[in-house]
């Protein structure tokens, strides 16, 4: 049974993962972590700036049909 | 054994379920049947000619890198997970194309529209898809109109910027019409449709400032909020000084529709632009999902016939015969010119490795072909009574109810003016006579569909609901649509005068959107100001003229008189 709940609680933190990526949600992370192992030591933006390059260069270009 | 026997035994299921689609006559046949041998054939192209072409065509190597992994960067260019760039793909693609086509479609009957989706995506809009997100990958994710230039020189890269921009306005004025013939005269979808503004400009504020970048936060408030504006649509509608405020005719909310694609095009994004994104993206998926499961779960009987005698080109809903009208109307769904500019250019800047490019690439067309199998159906549920009812324009059948239905009836589509009042009563609308447009019959049939899970009681809501879901739709293309040509006008001034080439110069900003709003002018011109339309005939865009006491049609050159 405790197998049975760790699977579950295994799958349902893999999808939730899935979401925020998929969503956007978790892009300020990985961008920290980005920076964190490429970049060590270098400035970084803040959450809310980071949104707004982020925002800017999607809409940028061609991002949608119909 | 089990495994040897699966694709043949598709491949068998398949062919069953095509044959009993086209050679059905008279008798009803049912909507799993749509269901099934699209599936069958999707999975059949997936499996066997997507990959022999990513073998043998495309040479797919699924040990290079990509530019995602030689130019990763952090934000553009990022290795991402194959699910995770399928979601963007998807949502990139998929818009209210693939859902108001078939609907329009579906006037030659079931037959054409949906062999069409099936055969032309398998063939050419999956393919197409694929090839050129492998082209981009192998040339640093360039877009479209780089690798144009770079092929075919200066004149090949002008001409490909030309040809867009021209379908963009075409798409932008169409689907601008969608809108507003569903929201005129009825209260309830214009407030409906009117208060999706402030929701969009409230979560943009939202994930902009008071709690930045948290998307799936906001996109769930704003959901809430959507939905809460359908019911208080409802409440609007009751009451009756403010139903009469919301109660416009057509050439008010066109003008409307204009103003705000202006005002929607200079705008910062951040305001309205992407957070109605995401909140369209979120809809998007609930409601296919929703109506892939009531479609399978009830099964409804399909009551449109194969083929219609409109398939000479003397239907009502848009003038034209069969070829090549079936293939003008359904581009999105089955093949769309436009996927090329999304599979170039963004997408590959996330991919991984290019063994994903079939999965992206094809099954993400394959999939939005499959949202188009279920428009299909969901037109082909009603009645075609109702159908044409709804589609068929006032100059057609006439402005009165009786007139419209003894007109419809004599096509042999029996349907009777106290059935469609009864039907506009259930819907929450006061008629349901000429609904151009495609939308409000797909917004009928999905409420029937949902209806028949939920109940009856929720007729209204569930059809405004469509209506919602469908404007929240249509606006976002038409915004990212008006936002794009501007951008493209500024790149070709930019050539003449470097000024007008920045993005960021007031004046320039001001100048090309208005410019955009002009052209999409034209088209309400020829649409309300019946004068006008021969002064500006353009191709491909043939609504019935509502004033047109004759049959005539607009075809893309002048007509005498």
């Amino acid at each position: 049974m405790p197998e049975i709940l760790a699977w579950i609680h295994r799958k349902w933190l893999s999808s939730w993962a899935l979401l925020r990526q998929v969503s956007g949600d978790d892009a300020y992370d990985r961008y920290l972590a980005h920076q964190a192992s490429c970049h060590p030591g270098q400035p970084v933006l803040n959450r809310k700036e980071f949104f707004q390059r982020r925002l800017t260069r999607k809409w940028q270009g061609i991002s949608r049909c119909c | 054994m089990l495994k040897k026997l699966l694709w043949p035994g598709v491949a068998v299921l398949g062919a069953l379920a095509l044959s009993t689609i086209a050679l059905a006559r008279g008798e009803s046949i049912n909507a799993l049947w749509f269901v099934t041998a699209a599936v069958c054939c999707y999975s059949l192209a997936y499996r066997f000619y997507a990959a022999w072409i990513a073998a043998k065509v495309l040479t797919i190597d699924a040990s290079r890198a990509t530019p995602a992994e030689r130019l990763n960067n952090g934000h553009d260019f990022m290795p991402t997970n194959k699910w995770v760039v399928f979601g963007h793909h998807f949502a990139a693609i998929a818009g209210p194309g693939p859902l108001v086509g078939p609907t329009l479609a579906a006037q030659f009957g079931y037959l054409p529209g949906t062999l069409w989706i099936i055969i032309g995506g398998v063939l050419g809009g999956c393919v197409q898809d694929m090839v050129i997100l492998f082209c981009s990958t192998r040339r640093d994710a360039k877009s479209l109109g780089q690798m144009a230039r770079d092929e075919l020189g200066p004149i090949g890269g002008a001409a490909a910027l030309t040809g867009t921009i021209t379908i963009m306005i075409i798409l932008i004025a169409v689907l601008g019409l969608v809108v507003v013939n569903a929201m005129k005269h009825s209260p309830w979808a214009t407030a409906t449709v009117g208060a999706t503004l402030p929701i969009a400009m409230f979560i943009g504020l939202y994930m902009r400032s008071i709690r930045p970048g948290r998307v799936l936060e906001g996109s769930l408030l704003g959901v809430v909020l959507l939905l809460l504006a359908v019911a208080g649509g409802g409440w609007i509608d009751g009451s009756e000084t403010l139903s009469n405020f919301f109660d416009r005719d057509g050439l008010t909310l066109a003008w409307l529709v204009i103003a705000y694609g202006f005002a929607a095009a200079i705008l910062p994004v951040w305001l309205l632009l992407a957070p109605r994104d995401y909140l369209s993206t979120f809809l998007k998926l609930g409601t296919i999902v929703l109506l892939a499961i009531a479609i399978v779960w009830l099964r409804p009987a399909i009551k449109m016939p194969a083929l219609t005698t409109f398939i000479d080109g003397t239907g009502p809903i848009f003038g034209g015969s069969l070829f090549p009208f079936v293939f003008i109307t359904i581009a999105c769904g089955a093949i769309s010119g436009f996927h090329a500019l999304i599979s170039s250019g963004t997408t590959p800047k996330l991919l991984a490795n290019e063994r994903d490019i079939r999965m992206i690439g094809y099954g993400g067309m394959a999939l939005e072909s499959f949202v188009a199998v279920m428009a299909m159906v969901a037109a082909c549920v009603l009645e075609p009574g109702v159908y044409f009812a709804i589609n068929s324009p006032a100059g057609i059948v006439g402005k009165e109810a009786a007139e419209a239905a003894a007109k419809i009836s004599s096509w042999g589509f029996s349907i009777s003016a106290e059935h469609m009042q009864e039907l506009a009563r259930q819907m929450g609308e006061s008629t349901l006579f000429a609904r151009t447009g495609g939308a409000p019959s797909l917004a009928v049939g999905m409420a029937s569909i949902f209806g028949r899970v939920f109940g009856d009681g929720l007729l209204a809501l569930w059809y405004h609901f469509a209506i919602m879901f469908e404007a929240v739709f249509i606006l976002t293309t038409l915004d990212a649509g008006t936002r794009v040509g501007r951008f493209m006008l500024q790149d070709m001034l930019g050539n003449i005068w470097p000024k007008l080439g920045e993005t960021s110069w007031t004046p320039s900003v001001v100048l090309t959107s208005a410019d955009r709003q002009r052209l999409g002018l034209f088209f309400v011109y020829r649409r309300y100001r019946p004068e006008w339309r021969r002064q500006y005939p353009v191709a491909f865009v043939r609504y019935r003229q509502p004033n047109a006491g004759s049959n005539r049609v607009i075809r893309g050159h002048r007509h005498p008189g």
